[in-house]
C-alpha cells in the first residue's frame, strides 16, 4: 500500500507541473473543432486552442435539412458565404474525424469554468478515488490483522 | 483520436457501443478493492495526457498511451480509459455522445491486445516490451479508427489523398515517440516501483 501511496503522489506532482505547464500556455490545447459565426455572411473554423483548421470543409443546411452548400475554408479558416441565404445549421468537418456543428449551442456551463480548473477537477476527482479505495483497503487489512491477533489470543487464553 | 458525434454513422455507433458494454463487463468482472487505486491514477495519467495536444499539418494528435496502460492495468485497462473518456467529455466535451462506445473501444481494444501479446514474452526486455507495445497500441488504435471510418461510408478511402492516408501520417510520428516514451517509462517504473510491473518482469532473467 506503500507503494499506491508513493505513486499517488508521484502522479500527483506530475499532473501539478504538467497542469501548470498547459496553463502558461494560457490555452489548453485540446482538439475540439469549433465554428464561429463572426458576422453575418462570414466564419471562422478553429480548434479550441485557437489554431485554425485550415482544412476544414462547412456545410450549410436549411430547416429541412437539405444541403444549401457545401465549401472549404480558407487558410485561415475563414469562409465568406452569401449573407442573404438563411441558414439554419453549419456543419464543419476536418479530414481527420473533428466535427462541429452549430446545433450545438455554446451554453454549457462547464465551458465557461477556466481550463486549468477543469483539469484540476479531473485530477481531484482520480485523486479522491484512489486515495479512499487504498486508506479503505489498508483499514480492512489491519483489522483482519487485528481479528487475527485477537483469535490467537483467545486460543491461547483458552489453551492455558 | 476522439471521433465526434456525427462522424460515424448511426450502425456502427450503436455497434460500437454494443462493444464498449462488452468490453467494460468483460474489464470489470472479478475487479478486486485493491485494484482499484492502481486503475484510478492510470486513469488520471490518461486523462491529462490526452489533453497535450501536438499539432501536426493542418490537425493536432495527442498521446494514447494504450501501451503503458495495457502493460500495467491488463485486464483493467477498459476501466481507466472509460472512466477517463467520461470525465473528458464532461468537462472538455471531447469526443462525443453517440460516439463513446466507439472511443471507448479505439482506445481499450490496442491495450488489451499489446497486454496479452508482450506479458509473457520471454525473450524481451522491459524496454523493448514497453516500446513495441507503445508503438503497436497506436498503430492498432489508428487501424481501428480507418476500419470505423470505412464501415462509415467510402467518402473516407476513395480520394487520391484519402482521410485514412491522413490518419495513418498524422499518428505514425505518435506511434515511435510513443513507443520510445513508453520503454523508458516501463523501465524507469521497474527500477523505482517494481511492485507495478512485477507481472511483467517474473519470466526474466
Amino acid at each position: 500500500m506503500g507503494t499506491i501511496k508513493k505513486t499517488t503522489y508521484i502522479i500527483v506532482v506530475i499532473s501539478f507541473f504538467i497542469s501548470g505547464f498547459l496553463y502558461n500556455m494560457e490555452t489548453i490545447k485540446a482538439h475540439r473543432l469549433m465554428i464561429e459565426i463572426e458576422k453575418k455572411g462570414q466564419l471562422g473554423v478553429y480548434f479550441d486552442d485557437g489554431t485554425t483548421a485550415s482544412d476544414a470543409t462547412v456545410s450549410a443546411f436549411d430547416e429541412s435539412g437539405q444541403l444549401i452548400f457545401e465549401e472549404q475554408v480558407d487558410k485561415n479558416g475563414q469562409l465568406t458565404y452569401d449573407p442573404a441565404l438563411t441558414i439554419h445549421r453549419f456543419i464543419a468537418e476536418d479530414n481527420f474525424g473533428h466535427r462541429a456543428s452549430t446545433m450545438e449551442k455554446d451554453t454549457h456551463i462547464v465551458k465557461e469554468i477556466p481550463a486549468f480548473i477543469r483539469i484540476m477537477i479531473g485530477i481531484s476527482c482520480f485523486t479522491f478515488i484512489a486515495t479512499f479505495f487504498s486508506f479503505r483497503h489498508q483499514y480492512k487489512e489491519a483489522k483482519e490483522k487485528n481479528n487475527e491477533k485477537r483469535g490467537e489470543t483467545n486460543n491461547e487464553k483458552s489453551f492455558n | 483520436m476522439h471521433v465526434a458525434d456525427g462522424v460515424l454513422s448511426l450502425p456502427v455507433a450503436i455497434t460500437t457501443t454494443i462493444g464498449a458494454v462488452g468490453i467494460f463487463v468483460y474489464a470489470l468482472k472479478g475487479t478486486k478493492e485493491e485494484e482499484i487505486p492502481k486503475i484510478s491514477l492510470l486513469a488520471g495519467g490518461f486523462f491529462v495526457a490526452s489533453l497535450i495536444n501536438i499539432p501536426i499539418g493542418p490537425t493536432s494528435i495527442h498521446p494514447l498511451l494504450g501501451g503503458f496502460i495495457g502493460l500495467i492495468l491488463g485486464r483493467r485497462a477498459p476501466l481507466a480509459i472509460l472512466v477517463a473518456l467520461l470525465l473528458q467529455a464532461l468537462l472538455f466535451q471531447h469526443g462525443g455522445i453517440t460516439t463513446f462506445g466507439a472511443n471507448t473501444l479505439l482506445m481499450s481494444i490496442p491495450a488489451l491486445l499489446v497486454h496479452y501479446m508482450f506479458i509473457n514474452r520471454k525473450s524481451l526486455t522491459l524496454f523493448w516490451k514497453g516500446m513495441m507495445s507503445g508503438s503497436l497500441a497506436v498503430l492498432i488504435g489508428v487501424g481501428l479508427l480507418c476500419l470505423l471510418l470505412i464501415s462509415t461510408s467510402s467518402y473516407y478511402h476513395d480520394q487520391a489523398f484519402s482521410v485514412i492516408q491522413l490518419v495513418w501520417m498524422a499518428y505514425l510520428p505518435l506511434a515511435l515517440i510513443e513507443g520510445v516514451l513508453t520503454g523508458f517509462a516501463i523501465k524507469h517504473l521497474s527500477l523505482i516501483r517494481p511492485q507495478l510491473v512485477k507481472h511483467l518482469m517474473k519470466e526474466e532473467k
